[in-house]
């Protein structure tokens, strides 16, 4: 019954902003503006406790400003110095392209393996449900560092499990000096595992709750329907899923893509640079020097390009949230 | 400002003066009292030091003392951590209500005295016990803390502790493997005596006689030096060249090359952290290393196989030429006054209790290397004293430090050397090429514009 | 028959899966129960003798306390602002179909892109002028706004996914359009406010470089956290077991918060 009203409602157009039951006009305006009330905490929050920092690191970026000027108060305006510097590093263009295939990879695997999770939390016994949440939950309130740390030891090349584990396989032969952080790729490997171990969980709990508000009647139809499982999966749940998967995909594009802590603990951007991403490079030429102009510019580039990819993307998810 | 704080600084140096021709009785610090009272009636100092500097008792004989010889002051002494720690230094001196005095480590320091975020305490060189002059014969602080407390040629930071690395063995093994331990003087005894450590420990598995990390860059640095290389240098227009390539460098590179492979089981592309060396020589994988003095105490575990310290022995670290020890390493810390301190006057109080004698005697409880270097000369033959005894004779023999230079940090951030050692443990490159490619790496973080 | 299979292979699968998201867990637990020069070992030792040295050392570590309350103040507050404007402004662009909403949007995706190690400095200075670093209060407000635009996405997206139907089926019945989104939309939205909760909480809970370079008096858990790693080694089993004290209000919170979400879902289905 109310799935299919569901389905029709949603090819509606778009109802109206209040009830349309409202005799007094003072009520009405109340109502009309009631919407933009609630927007209003936001409003402020944004443009003034963000907009402002953000201003002032915009400025930063066009002027010359470390350490000193931070104790002396007084800047030099250098223009687009600081991009033309960063641009003109012959070793950005690695870095960005590094960074790129970077986040592509956590993404991707993020949302892959969260879907799955999510699909297979749906089927679980409750007692398997309850832990599977457990485990996952504790793995992504793990601290990121200790992360880090823990997970070093575990692909440590002479005291890892890792490494004990695959030996002691036998299958694969002597695995006990076996070095994963030798090369770029194999390090990134790693580092790659971490972010998606810890990125998972809340896309996968996210997909879980979104699987719940789907009604489970609208599968019984379809299999009534004489759909097999697969079809339902992408014919209604994908579907429905589809905007909680563009905006999980959206958010983690914009973590994978910024994400700091991890890539730079696990090895200082090494082996031999090989793991600088920008964010790591914004600290290598920038922070770890107070070159806070610098920093600037790295961010304000990374904002950019975060901006140039993902506008149309955005247009894409309100459009796909409004029309479903 | 500036005019307002002049009067009470030139004053406490004055009477600093007089402070210190008295030191040595236990009541030296008091001798400050006056100048500090007569700048202001009562306050509160707040003193930042660093998470494992010095003991709490130390600390409160500090504050008790500095409390007793001004009169209505009260101290709030804070620690710090080291994690994030130039983040929080750089807010805190920018705040409008900094702490006082602040410790930093002697690679830290120059960021902030290049940024002007110090009191310049050239004025109170000699009254803090320095001698007369920045550099030279007059210059009476540990050297390799004294060029991290100078910049362009004034003083920002007061020398506080050094420490350095000793070679640490197993006293147990030795003698089991009846090896003389005084006879250990060079590389090629070394390497022998870690050769027969390790043919007597054959049952113990992944046994080192002498464990070297892949990526040990302070041990490595240790034998460039040695051999007479430098890690860069810096011409008079102010330009940096790094030299790992020059052939001196290159023969401590391959010094610590036949070390690791002597037998080493530290891996090739990680440091002495990871894991952390004494925890294998805790462990009883271990014969021989090169390690801090603090690693003794951490290594000694009843629940290890090193199980008390009669069974740890110390020496230096021997040179490739016979009857000589390397270069040291030497890292530690000095003390700084903020800036923006209203209590700059006090806050040189405070820190001139550290180099008075007592201060100094404080230090070498606390187990550090102290700043002066004739306290350093003068350590009490105790027991308790024997391992600071060998680090402080090594560096009397000779010292180094990394480049001093804001710029230095954006090296270490990254760091080309580590990667070269990985490289030429591998295989992966030649030594004159490994070392090519990091000096230009070196050069040009060093080299970019400021 | 084979459907009783079918079934024991997915929670077969489950079980796998929760060994492999608890297995990096599970080893920073073991590693805090171990002695300290016990950690990292050629053969690795899965059921260690447990020793509570960690614990007893961690715990030990001067204003732990203090840490503790002040963490469980900064967070639940973040949480609750968080929430409570993030609610409003999503409830607003997911159900109104008002004016500039798309403007809106926009302008909040830009706000989850904002570099916030870069905006430290930036941040300091503003704080500093008005008088307000080194205050509990400006790590809230920063921690606010770190988490404010994804709250808002985030329920935002689960709001729309609840078809609008329901609520104006309740409608019909005389109920308030803001009663039907309370008594209807609110209960089936409790997974989602679930995932987002956590979320928040887990980022106000874990901050460390604001939290250590804002503060100068008194700071939270973080700090204390990496107070085990010195520039004389790290006290590794002491950091592992301060690591694992410092997840266990996480997961606690989540139970909680899971409890209400299993109740709330029933409500939902009797309405549905």
């Amino acid at each position: 019954m109310i799935e299919t009203q569901a389905a029709e409602i949603r090819r509606q157009a778009p109802g109206p902003a209040v009830a349309p039951s409202r005799p007094s006009s003072m009520r009405r305006a109340f109502g009309r503006t009631l919407p933009y009330l609630a927007l209003l905490p936001t409003l402020v929050a944004f443009l003034l406790l963000l907009g402002y920092p953000v201003l002032r690191l915009v400025e930063t970026s066009l002027q010359h400003w470390g350490l000193r000027q931070l104790f002396s108060g007084t800047t030099t305006w250098v223009g687009l110095a600081n991009y033309q510097r960063i641009l003109s590093d012959p070793e950005f263009g690695t870095v960005l392209v590094r960074t790129f295939l970077f986040t592509a990879a956590c993404v991707g695997l993020t949302i892959v393996a969260g879907t799955l999770v999510a699909l297979l939390m749906e089927r679980l016994n409750r007692i398997v449900q309850l832990l599977l949440s457990v485990a996952m939950v504790l793995a992504w309130a793990t601290p990121v560092v200790t992360g880090v740390v823990v997970f070093q030891w575990l692909f440590d090349s002479k005291l890892g499990v890792v490494n004990w584990a695959i030996s002691s396989l036998g299958i694969f032969g002597d695995w006990l000096n076996h070095s994963w952080f030798e090369t770029g790729p194999s390090t990134f490997g790693i580092i790659v595992l971490l972010i998606v171990w810890q990125a998972v969980p809340f896309v996968a709990l996210s997909l879980y709750a979104g699987l719940l508000g789907i009604s489970r009647e609208l599968h019984e139809a379809a299999r009534v329907d004489g759909a097999s499982e697969r079809q339902i999966f992408w014919h209604v749940t994908l579907p429905l899923l589809r905007p909680l998967i563009l905006m999980l995909t959206f958010l983690s594009i914009i973590w994978d893509f910024k994400v700091y802590t991890q890539v730079y603990a696990m090895r200082q951007g090494g082996p031999d640079g090989q793991t600088v991403t920008l964010s790591v490079y914004s600290y290598i030429v920038g922070i770890s020097q107070s070159h806070y102009d610098i920093a600037a510019a790295v961010s304000m580039v990374m904002v950019l390009l975060l901006l140039i990819v993902l506008i149309p993307y955005i247009r894409t998810m309100i459009r796909s949230q409004e029309e479903a | 400002m500036r005019a307002r704080n002049l009067f009470p600084i030139a004053l406490v140096a004055l009477v600093g003066l007089t402070g210190c021709s008295s030191a040595g009785s236990s009541s030296a610090p008091t001798q400050a009292a006056p100048a500090a009272s007569q700048a202001a009636s009562s306050g509160t100092l707040t003193v930042w030091l660093m998470n494992g500097s010095l003991n709490d008792n130390t600390v409160v004989q500090l504050d008790t003392d500095f409390q007793m010889a001004h009169p209505g002051w009260k101290v709030n002494y804070q620690v710090q951590q080291w994690n994030g720690i130039v983040d929080k230094l750089t807010t805190a001196l920018a705040s409008n209500n900094p702490p006082d005095v602040i410790e930093m480590g002697n690679t830290q320091a120059i960021t902030f005295e290049a940024a002007g975020a110090l009191m310049d305490l050239t004025s109170d060189r000699q009254a803090l016990g320095g001698g007369t002059s920045n550099s030279g014969d007059g210059q009476l602080f540990m050297d390799s803390l004294n060029s991290a407390s100078v910049y362009q040629d004034k003083l920002y930071a007061v020398p506080f502790y050094a420490g350095d690395r000793v070679l640490i063995y197993r006293k147990d093994l030795f003698q089991t493997a009846g090896i003389d331990p005084t006879t250990i003087t060079s590389k090629d005894k070394l390497i022998a005596a870690a050769k027969t450590l390790q043919q007597q420990n054959a049952s113990v598995k992944d046994f080192s006689g002498f464990y070297v990390a892949g990526q040990n860059w302070y041990q490595l640095l240790q034998y460039i030096w040695d051999r007479g290389g430098t890690l860069a240098t810096q011409d008079s227009s102010g330009k940096w060249t790094a030299n790992l390539e020059s052939p001196q460098s290159m023969q401590g590179i391959q010094d610590y090359v036949d070390y690791y492979t002597a037998g080493s089981t530290g891996p090739k592309d990680n440091d002495e952290m990871n894991p952390p060396e004494y925890t294998l020589f805790s462990q009883g994988k271990v014969g021989m290393f090169v390690g801090n003095g603090w690693e003794i105490g951490s290594a000694v575990d009843p629940k290890g196989v090193v199980t008390s310290a009669d069974q740890v022995g110390v020496m230096g670290i021997p040179s490739a030429t016979d009857g000589k020890t390397v270069p040291v390493f030497l890292g530690g810390s000095v003390l700084g006054i903020a800036a923006k301190s209203k209590n700059q006057a006090q806050a040189l109080d405070w820190i001139k209790q550290l180099t008075s004698d007592q201060g100094q005697q404080m230090l070498i409880e606390n187990g550090w290397i102290p700043s002066l270097k004739s306290a350093a000369a003068n350590i009490p033959d105790t027991p308790a004293n024997a391992i600071l005894k060998v680090q402080a004779a090594e560096a009397a023999a000779g010292s180094g430090f990394t480049p001093n230079d804001p710029r230095w940090a954006g090296v270490e951030a990254n760091n080309p050397i580590k990667a070269m050692m990985t490289k030429i443990l591998t295989g992966q490159a030649s030594i004159a090429d490994a070392a090519k490619e990091a000096d230009q790496k070196i050069d040009a973080v060093l080299n970019a514009a400021q | 028959m084979n459907r009783i299979a079918r079934r024991g292979l997915v929670n077969l699968v489950g079980l796998a899966a929760a060994f492999l998201f608890a297995f990096p867990v599970y080893w920073m637990v073991i590693s805090a129960f171990k002695d300290r020069n016990d950690i990292q070992t050629y053969t690795p030792v899965f059921f260690p003798v447990p020793t509570l040295d960690n614990f007893v050392h961690a715990i030990d570590a001067p204003h732990f306390m203090e840490y503790l309350g002040n963490s469980i103040f900064v967070t639940l507050s973040t949480l609750a602002l968080a929430l409570v404007v993030g609610f409003l402004a999503a409830a607003v662009v997911a159900r109104a179909r008002i004016r500039g909403r798309r403007s809106f949007l926009v302008l909040v995706a830009i706000a989850q892109m904002a570099p916030f190690e870069a905006l430290l400095i930036p941040f300091f200075l503003v704080l500093r002028d008005a008088g307000m670093d080194n205050k509990l209060t400006s790590l809230i407000i920063i921690y606010f706004i770190f988490t404010l635009p994804f709250t808002i996405w985030s329920l935002r997206g689960f709001i729309a996914g609840i078809p609008v139907d329901l609520e104006e089926a309740a409608m019909v019945d005389g109920a308030s359009r803001v009663g039907a989104f309370v008594r209807v939309t609110l209960p089936l939205l409790w997974p989602g406010l679930v995932a987002t909760a956590t979320f928040c909480f887990i980022t106000a809970w874990n901050e460390f470089l604001y939290a250590n370079s804002l503060m100068r008096d008194t700071y939270t858990l973080p700090v204390w956290l990496v107070s085990f790693q010195t520039n004389f080694g790290t006290d590794w089993g002491a950091t592992m077991a301060a690591s694992t004290m410092f997840t266990l209000p996480v997961l606690v919170f989540f139970l909680v918060v899971q409890g209400r979400m299993v109740g709330g879902l029933t409500a939902g289905a009797v309405k549905g």
